[in-house]
């Protein structure tokens, strides 16, 4: 496009057309690339995610809102003869069974204050692809007492037992599940809960049924033969809208309230005949 | 080049000969087009400046507070109320337990029966006031549940015992609204009234004409009329005040304006403040006399100002006056109240041991009087504040945790006969203490069985039944019955409630709030439970005694009326408890909004023309100035000259705003228990300093 022109004079009036080229611009180009860099920039780092947890409670029932667990431990002879012969009043809601004196017990020596129960919550019972989500521990410092003797000389002592009525007041570790609040970043509201005692005492930790060995069908012959699935898991579903949970046993009953505990049984390794 | 209609012309046609010539037109060719800087095509991800925006957009809130309880267990008395009267903290648990066993010598009453004759007195044990009770399962007074409850108070409900007593909501200032308000005043003044000033909320502040204008009261040589307030009035010496002055304290009435001059005038520019005593400068404000006549400025008339900062624009700077409406966000069934590990007050655990035998139910236990436990509250659910707005229509800045007294267990509520003529009262911190009257009453300093004698005035004030419903607060109450008896109590408050705030001060022109008087509320006990007014009939005299105090007299419980009647009084009438009750009686006060900042303010007015685009739409327009006025609100963890701004940690996508109190429970009357007050000398300065 040339820009010199040259007008010569012949009386005559002219117009000359100047082409005038204008290259449109989009408007606020600018503004669009910042949009664009934003959109880019949550792309690369990604958006704020909500791990705040909320405290769930146990769901009331009956005017109650206390969980309620019982832990059994196998008061038999560990062999095969005495444990194929078990029946329930084997396991009992005693820490006696467990190597523990009534000595340690209401001294509070370290060996039993040291020991604690812990709950695991799965997302499934198969053991292959589980996660283990969190984590409860119940410490032997709470729970019901027991009247025992310590001498003939002295009135009876309260000693702890594995039963805890956990609740808003009192013993209440434990009691209070704390879970993500926000469903959308792991939609989940059924966790599947195990049981396992640790022994400060001997360095071990045994895990707990929530059938014991006598029941059937493992008393017959199957104490050994079983899927973990059933025999391992309580079911604990959290209610998002309202925060609370409740506790199923495998039969879909709800467990855990005053009348009907969390009952889990010592579970024994296989003994040879 | 902008003109485009340019006519060429030949030479010869400019003028007369003109000659022909060449001509040569530059064209400039302007072009605007760009090309796009390396600058806008690459950024940086910049995290710092990515939290920022995110803190700066999110208006997820997660506010938690840590509340220290601060409770002085300050009335003690008696209860015929069995399941009550077995569960105080005794004071006479001596002579109680000595009077019940010497009865077993009376062969009316069977050998180990309880003698009802026998009155204990106690105080109620803290578990009545703490925030969260844990009296589960006590024998003869609250049961667990799913155990038959034959005569205990209540089936305790563990998932309940952070609501028995007291209630927690999350609450913000929606809106305003004007009220009858009543606050005793006490000008000290020679000559002005002493007694009740009576106003409407929106009409400004109270005021009594303590010195009028024919009282030729001079202040730095010039003439002034005095105004005193029982509230803190907020101006300051050059500013105006727009006054009404009631026509014989009608508060429906108004004298101004005056028109004894050639213009009619209800504003007059304030002079000084104070009346030469200390600290009366808040609360005195004086105008010049510039020769008033007549009875509109008499000493003792009654009226209302409001402030005036500018004369000439008195629309944008004459202030506004209201009572906050708070309306709930989040209801108690979302709050956690937790107690806090590792943190009391410094006062400690006040308790004792009851053994079985200085028990009326002889059972032993230990009895807690005050506790000193520290609690933290948090909540389930998020708060989300993008479309929620304050009482000035903006968005909010601050959330409030509202605490409500309960009262479940029935000992406060529902008046001296069950009725229902207790209340949650409501007042502001004007309405706090003591009026001062001209009837006296004898009574025993402490009623736990000391029979020390002191004359105090008898109890009145706002929150007396003569102020009927004006301090009755606006929260409704239900009942249940046990042991044949009504208990009252308040009734949970739902999401969308609104409950009386905080009297405020608003300026268009400074477009700020101010706070002039914090609400409180009262809690008293219900006498037919629980009664520090001994139960006995005594005498009432009329005169003056030799004390030299008028009007009447009493004598109480285990002192023995005046014999022969002292010289100047004549008797009057007996005496019940119900006479003091229904003048005032004695209670806890306590503030039930704590506020927790969540954002910030500008220091700066922001101004701006009808033209400027993104004026926020909570902004002012002023007619006068043709001009939005605002103020924007601080970034995050930027701060102001007077204020630490908002800083909060933000991570979740959310703010934690965080805050610390202590919550008074304040035991009313408590300057009238003694009769003598010391105070402590300051040490000598000598040179040991």
């Amino acid at each position: 496009m040339n820009n010199n022109y040259k007008i010569l004079i012949n009386n005559v009036n002219k117009n000359i057309s100047i082409p005038i080229e204008i290259k449109w611009d989009f408007l606020d180009r600018e503004n669009s690339i910042q949009e664009y860099q934003d959109v880019i920039t949550k792309e690369v780092i990604g958006l704020p995610k909500n791990f705040e947890i909320s405290r769930f409670a146990h769901d009331e029932y009956n005017g109650d809102s206390s969980i309620n667990y019982e832990f059994n431990f196998y008061s038999g002879t560990p062999s095969y003869n005495t444990f194929t012969g078990a029946t329930s009043t084997s396991w009992s809601p005693s820490y006696i069974h467990q190597s523990f004196t009534i000595s340690d017990l209401y001294y509070q020596r370290r060996s039993f204050t040291n020991s604690f129960f812990k709950l695991d919550f799965y997302d499934t019972t198969s053991g292959a692809n589980q996660i283990n989500y969190f984590t409860v521990i119940i410490p032997t410092s709470q729970g019901k007492t027991t009247d025992v003797f310590l001498s003939q000389f002295l009135p009876p002592q309260n000693i702890k037992k594995p039963i805890f009525k956990l609740d808003y007041v009192g013993d209440k570790e434990g009691f209070f599940l704390y879970w993500l609040r926000d469903e959308t970043f792991y939609n989940i509201n059924t966790f599947y809960m195990t049981a396992k005692f640790f022994d400060a005492k001997i360095g071990q930790f045994i895990r707990l049924m929530n059938k014991g060995q006598f029941s059937s069908p493992l008393n017959t012959g199957n104490w050994w033969r079983f899927n973990d699935k059933d025999y391992f898991y309580n079911k604990v579903v959290f209610n998002y809208d309202n925060n609370t949970y409740q506790v199923f046993d495998t039969e879909n009953q709800r467990i855990g309230t005053e009348i009907n505990p969390i009952k889990m049984y010592e579970y024994l390794n296989p003994i040879s005949p | 080049m902008s003109r485009d209609g340019i006519k060429i012309i030949l030479g010869d046609l400019k003028y007369k000969s003109a000659p022909n010539s060449n001509l040569i037109i530059p064209i400039p060719f302007e072009q605007n087009v760009k090309e796009l800087i390396q600058y806008n095509r690459i950024s940086n991800v910049n995290l710092a400046q990515l939290y920022n925006d995110e803190r700066e957009l999110s208006t997820i809130f997660r506010p938690t507070f840590k509340i220290e309880l601060l409770f002085k267990n300050f009335y003690s008395g008696t209860t015929n109320y069995p399941p009550f009267e077995n569960n105080l903290y005794y004071v006479n648990e001596n002579k109680g337990s000595y009077l019940s066993c010497s009865v077993f010598n009376d062969s009316t009453i069977p050998p180990g029966s309880k003698n009802n004759a026998v009155i204990w007195s106690g105080f109620p044990q803290y578990n009545e006031f703490d925030f969260i009770r844990n009296d589960y399962n006590v024998t003869g007074y609250t049961k667990a549940p799913g155990i038959e409850n034959l005569t205990e108070q209540i089936v305790f409900n563990s998932k309940s015992a952070g609501t028995y007593n007291w209630e927690f909501y999350l609450t913000y200032p929606f809106s305003s609204t004007t009220l009858e308000m009543s606050a005793f005043l006490d000008p000290k003044e020679d000559g002005a009234q002493t007694g009740d000033v009576n106003w409407n909320a929106n009409e400004g502040i109270p005021f009594r004409i303590s010195v009028g204008n024919s009282d030729n009261v001079t202040y730095q040589g010039t003439r002034i009329i005095r105004f005193s307030s029982p509230i803190k009035h907020g101006i300051t010496p050059g500013e105006f005040v727009k006054l009404k002055i009631y026509n014989s304290n009608d508060i429906n009435t108004n004298k101004l304006p005056y028109t004894g001059f050639s213009s009619s005038l209800d504003t007059f520019p304030v002079f000084s403040l104070g009346n030469g005593q200390y600290g009366t400068e808040d609360y005195v404000f004086n105008i010049a006399n510039l020769g008033y006549t007549g009875t509109v400025f008499n000493q003792d008339n009654e009226g209302v100002a409001k402030r005036v900062i500018s004369i000439e624009n008195t629309g944008d700077t004459t202030s506004k006056y209201y009572v906050r409406l708070h309306k709930i966000l989040v209801p108690y069934e979302d709050i956690v109240l937790t107690k806090a590990g590792f943190e009391n007050n410094i006062f400690g655990m006040n308790k004792k041991y009851e053994s079985a035998s200085t028990t009326p139910d002889y059972k032993s236990r230990v009895s807690i009087k005050e506790g000193s436990q520290t609690y933290n509250i948090t909540f389930n659910k998020d708060i989300d504040t993008s479309n929620i707005f304050d009482n000035q229509k903006r968005p909010i800045s601050e959330l409030f945790l509202t605490t409500i007294w309960k009262g479940y267990l029935g000992w406060t509520y529902g008046g001296p006969n069950g009725n229902n003529s207790n209340y949650l009262k409501r007042g502001w911190d004007f309405n706090l203490g003591m009026k001062p009257q001209s009837i006296y009453v004898k009574f025993p300093i402490n009623f736990s069985g000391q029979t020390k004698q002191g004359i105090v005035p008898l109890p009145q004030s706002f929150w007396g039944t003569s102020n009927g419903a004006l301090n009755h607060s606006n929260i409704e109450f239900t009942s249940y019955t046990k042991n044949d008896n009504t208990f009252y109590y308040v009734n949970s408050l739902k999401k969308d409630d609104i409950v009386d705030g905080d009297f405020c001060e608003w300026n268009e022109s400074e477009q700020t709030e101010k706070v002039i008087s914090k609400v409180n509320h009262k809690i008293y006990f219900n006498s037919a439970y629980f009664s520090f007014y001994p139960n006995i009939t005594a005498t009432i005299y009329d005169g003056v005694d030799d004390d030299g105090y008028s009007s009447f007299n009493l004598q109480m419980p285990n002192i023995q009326p005046t014999t022969p009647i002292p010289s100047g009084l004549n008797f009057v009438t007996g005496f019940t408890p119900n006479t003091i009750y229904n003048h005032n009686p004695y209670g806890y006060y306590y503030n039930p909004h704590y506020s927790i900042k969540i954002k910030e303010f500008s220091e700066y007015i922001e101004t701006a023309e009808r033209s400027v685009v993104d004026i926020p739409n909570y902004a002012y327009f002023s007619k006068s100035q043709n001009l939005f006025i605002w103020r924007d609100f601080l970034p995050y963890g930027i701060n102001k000259s007077n204020s630490n701004g908002v800083d909060s940690p933000f991570i979740n996508n959310a703010h934690y705003p965080f805050s610390s109190f202590t919550f008074r429970l304040i035991p009313e009357g408590t300057t009238y228990w003694y009769e003598n007050t010391t105070t402590q000398d300051s040490p000598i300065t000598d040179y040991c300093e």
